[in-house]
């Protein structure tokens, strides 16, 4: 048992994944703190190793994928011991992931899938545990639970089984909620809703909720913190407000004016040019020196570290931006 | 589904059909029973004579016809070799046959499953790699040789088994072994390879990201969706157990069936008797695909949901 007074603590973590061709460094030294009632958002591209965060924080990490060095303290508790992640998966931190029809087994009924969790780690039986699954489809909005139940992932549309899935997250009374990219796999008006059920489940139940995703506008609405994840590395934390209005580093300033807007008028998109670096080749600067507009001599030769700045905010650059109004999409924008 | 069922079995009566008429087409053309029946020194006389009694001497369409409309009616002729209804002598020959496909396909499904799901849990491992080394083996080796070595071993060497015949267990376990260890290694590979399959895919590492037990994720997860590959290379199975290694392994051990049964037929020219064999034989391998098909409906939901949309 290692002191922490946080729900959940990450120090240091590092996870790599050896390949052929090299080892893969696809968590490179992040640390965070969520406490309960939290609202965490993890803003990353494709790459840039949020999933693998995600999954850690779960003990999840498969061979050849390993944790090559920090912590991850669940209540004081580490998760690196296989049997304590066992017994928290599921029952005190839940998941909810990209493709809700993948996420299921295409062949075994819902009720089946939502009853196993809480036959496992609840302390009932399975007439109980299909009653329960019921209420819970109620609850996050499924009409005519009763014979939905009797139906396999299939008979749903999108949203309807990401709604099932994320009612089956909640099916122990967990503390903690990961959402991988929970809308990513949806259509826009399903996207919204989706999140307006995570966002209120959240605030009812007192969840904290870790959420993951490569797009703002998802996180705007629903997170209060945000955290930047950039090959492997949080390159800046802060609350929602403090990043969408003055970004400090560069790369999210930049995700903020790729992200496209309804309220100015562009005649193409933003991107950000080049692409994320290898992670199989330590850099030894700032990483993104060389998608960076305002790098310098020093960004590539020394690597910064995450400062703390301005109240609860941090960043890691040798150049931030002057914190003006940043370009990025409104706060709240996120919600339909 | 009852008219699913009503068109598999309408099929089925044609399939059986035309196997009967490539069988009838196929025998007439590889040699001369008449030939073979009388002795060597039998004249033209006795030749036509015979002939005539066995109807051969009609047009050959004539005696197909005739011949597919008494099938129909389970009437395949009398046995050329032990002049009575062939139907008898196969129907006769048959139990000994279920019991041995029995055996070797229930032994090799059993033990085929277990070792696939073993090896399919930790691909790579020491047990994944010594398991597909003995399936290669079963799969590899030809039955009649597996047959024969196993009398030397077992029954001469270490005088555990009868050599052949029928009687007691002791007298199925060496057929049934051999009949079975192509199949255990068959149905390994297949449900080894969709083990790992299942156990890749993204709903069996968000059930483990949910809290479902591993065992619970080998047992229910996945073995249920790799079952569907395994009923259907079983299904095959099965039919090469009944239709080609019965015939091989009866005859090694001079097992009473009708696999040893075709053979003896097959020696004295007796037509009348394998078509017998292969009519009953092609029967029971088209209620084995309707079986296998019903078992999909019950494995895999989205099989009966296409079928009704």
């Amino acid at each position: 048992m290692i002191r922490s007074d946080h729900l959940l603590e990450i120090r240091n973590l590092e996870v790599v994944f050896p390949t052929r061709d090299g080892t893969v460094q696809a968590v490179r030294g992040v640390s965070l703190t969520v406490d309960a009632g939290d609202s965490l958002g993890i803003v990353g591209e494709s790459g840039s190793g949020k999933s693998t965060l995600a999954r850690a924080a779960l003990g999840l990490i498969e061979l050849p994928g390993r944790i090559a060095g920090g912590e991850i303290l669940w209540k004081g508790r580490s998760l690196l011991d296989k049997r304590v992640a066992r017994r928290i998966r599921g029952r005190e931190i839940s998941m909810v992931s990209q493709d809700p029809m993948a996420s299921m087994s295409p062949i075994l009924t819902i009720g089946t899938q939502m009853t196993e969790v809480m036959t496992r780690h609840l302390d009932i039986g399975s007439r109980e545990a299909f009653t329960r699954a019921g209420d819970l489809l109620e609850k996050v909005g499924i009409p005519d639970p009763g014979r939905r139940l009797g139906q396999y992932p299939f008979e749903f549309s999108g949203g309807m089984q990401q709604r099932v899935v994320i009612a089956t997250a909640l099916s122990c009374d967990p503390m903690m909620l990961i959402a991988d990219e929970p809308t990513t796999a949806l259509d826009v008006t399903t996207q919204a809703q989706i999140l307006e059920l995570i966002s209120s489940l959240q605030k009812d139940l007192g969840l904290a909720l870790v959420l993951i995703t490569h797009d703002l506008g998802v996180v705007a609405g629903a997170c209060d913190l945000l955290k930047v994840l950039y090959a492997g590395e949080i390159v800046e934390s802060g609350t929602a407000d403090q990043l969408f209005h003055r970004p400090r580093h560069p790369y999210t300033a930049a995700l903020l004016g790729s992200t496209p807007r309804l309220d100015v008028k562009a005649d193409r998109l933003v991107a950000i040019e080049g692409h994320p670096p290898d992670l199989r080749q330590v850099s030894i600067g700032c990483s993104f020196t060389p998608r960076c507009p305002h790098a310098t001599t020093r960004c590539a030769s020394a690597s910064p570290v995450l400062q703390p700045s301005e109240a609860g905010r941090a960043y890691a650059c040798w150049n931030p931006l002057n914190g003006r109004e940043g370009p990025g999409p409104s706060h709240g924008e996120g919600r339909a | 589904m009852g008219r699913y069922l009503l068109k598999r079995l309408s099929q089925a009566v044609l399939v059986v059909i035309s196997v009967m008429v490539v069988v009838f087409v196929v025998t007439r053309l590889i040699g001369d029973p008449v030939a073979v029946m009388l002795p060597l020194e039998a004249t033209e006389e006795n030749r036509a004579l015979l002939e005539a009694q066995l109807g051969l001497d009609r047009p050959i369409l004539t005696q197909l016809a005739d011949y597919v409309a008494d099938a129909v009616r389970f009437d395949l002729g009398d046995s050329l070799w032990q002049r009575r209804p062939a139907m008898d002598v196969v129907l006769e020959r048959l139990p000994p046959t279920l019991l041995l496909v029995a055996a070797g396909f229930a032994f090799g499904v059993l033990l085929g499953v277990v070792i696939g799901v073993v090896s399919g849990m930790r691909p790579g491992g020491w047990v994944d790699r010594a398991a597909v080394t003995f399936v290669l083996l079963g799969v590899s080796l030809p039955q009649f040789w597996i047959g024969l070595v196993f009398i030397v071993f077992f029954s001469v060497g270490l005088g555990w088994f009868p050599t052949s015949g029928s009687g007691g267990i002791e007298y199925l376990v060496l057929p049934g072994v051999v009949l079975g260890l192509p199949v255990v290694g068959r149905i390994a590979l297949v449900t080894r390879s969709s083990m790992i399959d299942e156990l890749n895919t993204q709903h069996v590492k968000d059930a483990t990201a949910r809290g479902v037990s591993r065992a619970r994720i080998v047992m229910v997860h996945a073995m249920k969706g790799a079952g569907i590959a395994t009923i259907t290379i079983a299904g095959w199975e099965l039919i090469g157990v009944l239709a080609g290694g019965a015939v091989v392994v009866e005859t090694v051990y001079a097992w009473p069936g009708i696999g040893f049964t075709a053979m003896q037929a097959i020696e004295r020219h007796d037509i009348i008797l394998v078509q017998a064999v292969v009519f009953v034989v092609a029967i029971m391998v088209v209620t084995i695909n309707i079986i296998v098909d019903i078992a999909y409906t019950m494995l895999d939901p989205r099989v009966k949901f296409d079928r009704v949309s």
